[in-house]
């Protein structure tokens, strides 16, 4: 228990200072809250945040990051990052790698009017109630050539060049391949690396036309055509291949464990000059695969088991999985790594986990509805 | 027929306090204290000096605690304990914390939480402790535009 291993260090102290004045701030008269001795800070922080786990309750951490620069520091080093505690916090966490352990449910709701997707963070059970938590908006928008979904951090604003944006989505004219763009810049997070103070703050907006692409998505038809389930490719660019392997290369122990840092800096400097998808792999960023539904003759369709997340059959539900030439086939080639499916007339399930973050997920999964392949 | 134990302590106003010695060993400090200046027996010794304003109030607290057996009347008297303002808060808190006293911080720590939940928002927080906004302009406009992400 923290509070007495705090007390066994004061009191090997005790014994030489016991003769002693106390400390000048008992001595004032009134209250001095701002000089708290930060061991005691820490114990009222760390209390909030092992007892505000969920949401809406955990708002109070990030309220409590934002009073001031020791609140924010402390709560820092509490928080743990998504991958180890399954908890989303700060914005940040958006970008980070999901829960290694399990896959963590989220929903998106389609709003057709305005063309709108909402992800939100399950908070129940039940996929269909209301509760959830808002994590990110995206607004799709058709260009002569191609088309954007522009995804933010705010569900009704989606301005670019302030650090609400969080990205985008970009198709080309077929709908056959999509490009994600990251709207922080990695290398502007590394720079600013350097300077904790710096890197207290939310990543440095750079201007849209420097987007990082960070993944590249791609549809085909299978062999059956347009009467079989289409094959979905993605290249992660900044996910190592390693990252899936058992106690493999996570994308973050190459940086420091910050959670207030999206993406590592030194996978990073390799592929950051990487433009095009063809050659992904070959810099060992991770491919995922769509699972290849089976055919149940009885049925007369393609299945897959999304052990109950998913009841509404549609040609825009997938499971992804690491793609075998990641590296030699094992077991963490069986794991879900994303999964999405329809659960009603505007309301879909997404499940994912390590290594891939939600930002990622959402992303992938607004390929789905936006490409053509296979829709009849 | 022994009479329960008794130690004398003396706060930094000079005031002296007789406390039972199982109550005035809850605190690390006086348990210490007494440990390293008088192994043997330690009864009515004014050994040490024990400078808080706030002592009586301690001892108090572990009279009363020890007092209570049943859960819910327990719970309900350290409501009441803690309903105090953000002065005595944080004296007690400073005394807790000298006298390292566990089952005390723990309460205070509980109730400072509660405090800052009790905060609509960071600035509210920042009235209440007293707490300077220290950061740059531009780290806080940027916190401040997420701020509605943390509330939807």
């Amino acid at each position: 228990m923290a509070i007495k291993c705090i007390a066994r260090l004061r009191s090997r102290r005790v014994v030489q200072d016991q003769l002693q004045t106390p400390n000048e701030v008992e001595a004032e008269g009134g209250c001095c809250w701002a000089n708290l001795p930060q061991e005691l800070l820490w114990e009222v922080l760390l209390r909030i945040e092992e007892s505000e786990s969920i949401w809406p309750q955990r708002k109070h951490v990030v309220a409590c990051a934002g009073v001031c620069r020791s609140w924010r520091f402390i709560i820092q080093q509490i928080v743990k990052l998504p991958q180890l505690s399954g908890k989303l916090t700060f914005p940040i966490s958006v970008k980070q790698p999901g829960p290694k352990d399990s896959l963590l449910q989220c929903f998106i709701k389609r709003n057709r009017s305005t063309q709108t997707y909402y992800l939100y963070l399950g908070l129940t059970n039940s996929a269909l109630s209301d509760g959830g938590k808002f994590l990110l908006a995206a607004r799709k928008c058709r260009r002569p050539t191609c088309t954007d979904y522009i995804i933010s951090l705010l569900a009704e604003d989606f301005s670019k060049g302030t650090n609400t944006y969080a990205g985008r989505l970009r198709s080309n004219f077929l709908g056959t391949k999509f490009t994600v763009f990251d709207g922080q810049s990695p290398q502007a997070g590394a720079k600013m690396g350097k300077s904790r103070s710096s890197r207290l703050a939310n990543l440095r907006q750079v201007s849209p036309s420097s987007n990082y692409p960070m993944a590249h998505i791609s549809y085909e038809l299978n062999m059956l055509g347009s009467r079989g389930p289409r094959r979905m490719q993605c290249n992660m660019n900044t996910i190592p291949a390693t990252s899936i392997a058992p106690g493999g290369l996570d994308p973050t122990t190459q940086a420091e464990l910050n959670p207030y840092q999206s993406t590592p800096t030194s996978f990073l400097s390799k592929s950051a000059s990487m433009e095009n998808s063809v050659s992904d792999q070959k810099n060992g960023g991770l491919v995922l695969i769509n699972k290849a539904p089976r055919w149940h003759e009885q049925l007369q369709c393609w299945c897959l088991n999304f052990h109950g997340r998913v009841t509404i059959a549609s040609v825009k539900n997938f499971q992804l999985v690491a793609s075998p030439e990641n590296g030699p086939a094992g077991p963490e080639h069986e794991k879900i790594i994303l999964q999405f499916g329809k659960v009603g007339k505007d309301l879909f399930t997404m499940d994912y986990r390590y290594p891939i973050s939600v930002f990622q997920a959402f992303a992938i999964c607004l390929s789905s509805f936006e490409t053509r392949i296979a829709c009849e | 027929m022994l009479l329960s134990k008794n130690s004398a302590l003396e706060s930094k106003d000079n005031e002296i306090f007789e406390v039972e010695e199982s109550i005035a060993i809850q605190s690390e400090l006086i348990k210490t204290m007494t440990t390293m200046v008088n192994s043997k027996a330690y009864v009515n010794e004014r050994n040490q000096m024990v400078p808080e304003a706030r002592c009586r109030k301690q001892a108090n607290y572990h009279v009363e605690q020890n007092n209570k057996i049943v859960d819910e009347e327990l719970s309900d008297w350290e409501s009441k304990f803690f309903e105090v303002d953000m002065d005595d808060l944080h004296e007690l808190f400073m005394a807790a914390n000298y006298l390292e006293i566990e089952s005390l911080l723990n309460g205070v720590t509980k109730r400072v939480g509660d405090f800052i939940k009790a905060c609509k928002n960071v600035e509210v927080i920042r009235q209440t402790f007293g707490i300077n906004n220290d950061f740059a302009a531009q780290q806080e406009e940027e916190i401040r535009k997420l701020n509605s992400w943390n509330h939807i």
